[in-house]
């Protein structure tokens, strides 16, 4: 369990998050979506201790005060939105950084297994600098995989906090990139992910927080929290979402002026 | 310290043993300074010298000896390799750490005092002498020495009258910026003793000047060391930067240039450069 | 950075790791050759080996012998090895530090505020009192440059940490400021200086090991023996900071600690080297770069790569440096300095056309 509570943050003077209250659970893919602005990339940065905040957090139970820097690292792995990286490392060399904390096995086959895993097979001794952007972000992700591989490690379970895992990606590798966070939430890990894309988050997230102008605005359910309301009020604009009666997976789509009313 | 016992006894006894053990006592000298190699090769030891330092041009046979690098940044096994027997040297050769080891080598090592005056250009004969066992030698070059400045200031005081013209010393022009001699310099009492005045009293050594402290100074005359090259391009340019052309000395155009060493190395030609910088500030 | 759409990709066939960890072996081996060579060659033709021989037969060395190989060249070689490994070694760390393979102590102000803590020392110790002249003596000028390196990274690091965040941006700016500030002040030092201490401070600046001693191998060696080999502790750190600073941190990497070991590294190295062996440049950047080249950019292998091909450059620029104009000696900052630049300059066109910065 990730909870945070009566979380801010300030830059200057302004509130980038009033009194946030967020939980995460494992087992779960949770996303946090909102509007450019809304705080909800913040969230994820006071999650993981980047930026100043004050409030209230913790991961399975344990204030992450109370963390020293390498155990934090054992229980949790992050990805940031975008990640520089000096010097020419290949492809192999900055998946195994992941490797340098936690407990591990067989640290290289680890290496190119989370490789397969985003699907950057045979890519080990490419220079990772002349990746594209979206390969570069997957063999970050399986960077991040590596540092916590198992989903349970001393019956805790470990977490992966991504800031728009797929923000780069091309469609296919976007579902790839998705099943592979499921499967290690099925697995009992826990999963939080900033997302851009409603529809993509209806279709793997098992719970949703709307962050709206630095509150949470909805919290729950995709089915509770994915509704007509509670994103046209978030994202300011006309939204319907719909579920097609063969499936139950919901689907947001933008109304255009002229019919929002009908 | 030691060292200079050594070479003081040294010394004191090659003036009483026949000449051909002394040639042998004193065999194998390196001359730090390009004052000492003048003063040695003055007094007949020239043959003795195996190596000298860079500043070492004059006379025309030092420059076929090694040279073991610039006095104040002598490599230790540098010094070493050519097997000096004596080493004699300007005051300030270095750095200490080379001095040491020579020291620990057990290479005699005497430093001679160099003071720009007729005083110490006869001392500085004297001392060398003492140090490349020419006491003999060295003390008829030094009575002559002694008189040929002694005349050489006189003729040039006569020359200058009432009038002495007031001389700037210019080291280098590097970049347009002037560096110039201030008081307390071998250029300050070359001017001085060649019935001149240096146009810059308010330093000592050598200092970059500004433009409008030279149109101040007003200089009658520039003087230079002559590096080699065309001289009259070298002149016009050097007279036409803003500090010097408001001055006098461009006005007239004049600049004497002079060998370096020749002119302020004050060894045993010094008379020379005096009745010769004189001639050249004031005409024969 | 941006990555040009046009390159071909080059396959790193082999597993660098094992390409670097052989490279150690043949850096050290080279290094024992490079070190033999340099107690063998001088301009006096002093034989090593034939000492050598003197001492296993037990007859007595000449004073020649004992002066040459014990008082020149055997000081010179440790202080040539330790100087060339800790110059190699912090530009190693700053590059890591500063993610810049640019990037040289020189930079910080660490290599501006030794050399202002050397002319201090030139122009302001004559007014000493005798009595600590006499107790400091010769190694005045050494001392107050490594006094000034550790000055500047102190100020340095306070100007540039708040909060126990250092900012490397401001670190630079203030590394620039310091060494700007520093070359003021040198200047006014500069004007007050006379004729002899003027070209006292030419010569240092151009940097020799000329001046090695037992004295300076004993001040210089330990203190970046130290730092070298704790700079081998830093290699995992180094890595991760790579991804930047945030994303160490979620590594496990203790970035603040990180960042202060490797200031102090970097202070401890520099200004050691700095003050007995005045400005010795481009070992730091040159060396560094061939090695991320030959071997790849882990710091784990790079850092005692860099020590160990840093110690062999500047030994072999020594030698170059006092045979070349024999019995006369090159400055060895002039040598490592018409070998490095063009290298340098190289670096710089080639990063031009692989990424834009």
């Amino acid at each position: 369990m990730i909870e945070a509570t009566n979380i801010k943050v300030k830059i200057g003077k302004a509130a980038i998050l009033d009194g946030v209250n967020f939980t995460a659970e494992p087992g779960k893919v949770t996303a946090i979506v909102g509007p450019n602005g809304s705080g909800k990339t913040t969230l994820l940065r006071a999650i993981t201790d980047e930026i100043p905040w004050t409030g209230q957090i913790s991961i399975n139970g344990k204030s992450i005060g109370d963390y020293k820097a390498w155990e934090l690292a054992a229980v949790r792995g992050v990805l940031p939105q975008a990640a520089t990286l000096a010097f020419p490392f290949t492809v192999i060399e900055v998946v195994r950084m992941g490797l340098t904390s936690g407990v591990h096995g067989n640290k290289d086959g680890l290496a190119s297994q989370a490789l397969a895993r985003v699907g950057l097979s045979g890519y080990e001794d490419r220079f990772f600098q002349e990746l594209s952007g979206g390969e570069q972000q997957r063999a970050h992700l399986a960077r991040v995989l590596c540092q916590v591989w198992e989903p349970v490690l001393d019956r805790q379970p470990r977490w992966l906090l991504l800031d728009e895992p797929v923000a780069s990606l091309d469609i296919g590798h976007q579902l790839l990139i998705m099943r592979c966070l499921q499967d290690y939430a099925r697995r009992g890990g826990g999963v939080i992910a900033v997302m851009h894309d409603l529809n993509l988050t209806a279709m793997v997230a098992d719970a949703v927080t709307i962050v709206a102008r630095g509150r949470v605005v909805a919290q729950g359910g995709v089915q509770d929290v994915l509704n007509d309301q509670s994103l046209s009020s978030a994202y300011d604009c006309t939204l319907r979402t719909n579920t097609p009666p063969i499936s139950d997976m919901r689907y947001v789509l933008p109304q255009a002026a002229e019919t929002a009313g009908s | 310290m030691r060292m200079h016992m050594k070479a003081a006894a040294l010394a004191a006894f090659t003036a009483v043993v026949p000449s051909f053990v002394q040639a042998e006592e004193t065999q194998g000298i390196v001359s730090i300074g390009g004052s000492i190699t003048e003063i040695i090769y003055a007094l007949g030891k020239g043959d003795q010298l195996i190596a000298r330092d860079t500043t070492s041009s004059f006379p025309a046979e030092a420059n076929d000896l090694p040279d073991v690098g610039y006095m104040r940044a002598l490599s230790p096994e540098g010094v070493l390799s050519v097997s000096p027997g004596l080493i004699v040297s300007e005051d300030g050769a270095g750095p200490p750490e080379t001095i040491d080891v020579l020291k620990a080598a057990d290479i005699p090592l005497v430093m001679i005092t160099d003071e720009f005056s007729r005083a110490g250009i006869v001392t500085k004969i004297r001392a060398v002498g003492e140090a490349v066992g020419a006491t003999n030698e060295a003390e008829a070059l030094a009575v002559d020495v002694d008189a040929q400045l002694q005349s050489a200031e006189e003729t040039a005081t006569a020359r200058a009258g009432d009038t002495p013209k007031r001389v700037l010393f210019i080291l280098s022009t590097q970049g347009g910026r002037i560096m110039a001699s201030g008081r307390n310099t071998a250029a300050d009492s070359i001017i001085s003793m060649a019935g001149a005045v240096n146009a810059i009293t308010e330093f000592e050594g050598y200092k970059q000047l500004s433009d409008e402290a030279i149109s101040v100074a007003a200089p009658d005359v520039i003087l230079m060391m002559d590096r080699g090259g065309d001289h009259g391009a070298d002149n016009s340019e050097l007279l036409s930067m803003p500090a010097i052309v408001t001055t006098p000395a461009a006005e007239t155009e004049s600049v004497v240039r002079m060998n370096g060493l020749y002119m302020i190395g004050f060894g045993p030609r010094t008379a020379d450069a005096i009745l010769e910088l004189s001639a050249a500030l004031y005409g024969e | 950075m941006t990555v040009a759409d046009n390159l071909t990709i080059p396959i790193q066939r082999e597993d660098r790791r094992v390409k670097a960890r052989r490279a150690h072996i043949w850096l050290a081996a080279l290094l024992a050759v490079t070190a033999i060579l340099s107690l063998a060659t001088g301009p006096t033709g002093t034989s090593l080996w034939g000492a050598l021989g003197k001492l296993i037969t037990g007859e007595e060395l000449t004073t020649m012998e004992r002066v040459v190989l014990w008082d020149i060249r055997l000081p010179r070689l440790i202080l040539g090895m330790v100087i060339g490994a800790s110059l190699a070694v912090s530009g190693a760390v700053m590059q890591g530090l500063f993610r810049n393979p640019l990037a040289d102590p020189g930079l910080v102000g660490v290599g501006a505020g030794a050399g202002l803590g050397a002319i201090v020392a030139i122009v302001l110790g004559a007014l000493l009192p005798i009595w600590l002249r006499d107790i400091v003596g010769n190694y005045l000028v050494s001392f107050s440059a490594f006094f000034g390196g550790w000055l500047s990274t102190i100020i340095l690091y306070r100007v540039s940490t708040r909060r126990g965040q250092t900012s490397v941006a401001t670190m630079l700016l203030a590394g620039i400021a310091l060494g700007a500030l520093a070359g003021a002040v040198s200047g006014i030092l500069v004007y007050m200086a006379d004729d002899q201490q003027l070209r006292d401070l030419t010569f240092w600046g151009m940097g020799s090991l000329a001046g090695a001693t037992w004295a300076k191998v004993i001040v210089a060696a330990p203190l970046i023996g130290i730092a070298v080999v704790a700079s081998f502790f830093l290699g995992q750190g180094l890595n991760g900071l790579a991804l930047g600073e945030a994303t160490a941190a979620h590594l496990g990497i203790s970035v603040q600690r990180l960042k202060s070991a490797a200031i102090m590294i970097v202070a401890g190295a520099t200004g050691a080297a700095v003050a007995v062996s005045g400005g010795i440049g481009f070992i730091g950047i040159v060396v560094p770069h061939l090695l991320r080249l030959a071997t790849g950019p882990d710091h784990d292998t790079l850092l005692p790569n860099a020590a160990l091909l840093g110690a062999t450059l500047l030994l072999g620029a020594d030698i170059i440096s006092r045979l070349i104009i024999a019995p006369a000696e090159l400055p060895i900052g002039i040598v490592t300095a018409v070998l490095g630049a063009p290298v340098f300059l190289w670096i710089l066109l080639r990063r031009r056309g692989l990424v834009e910065f």
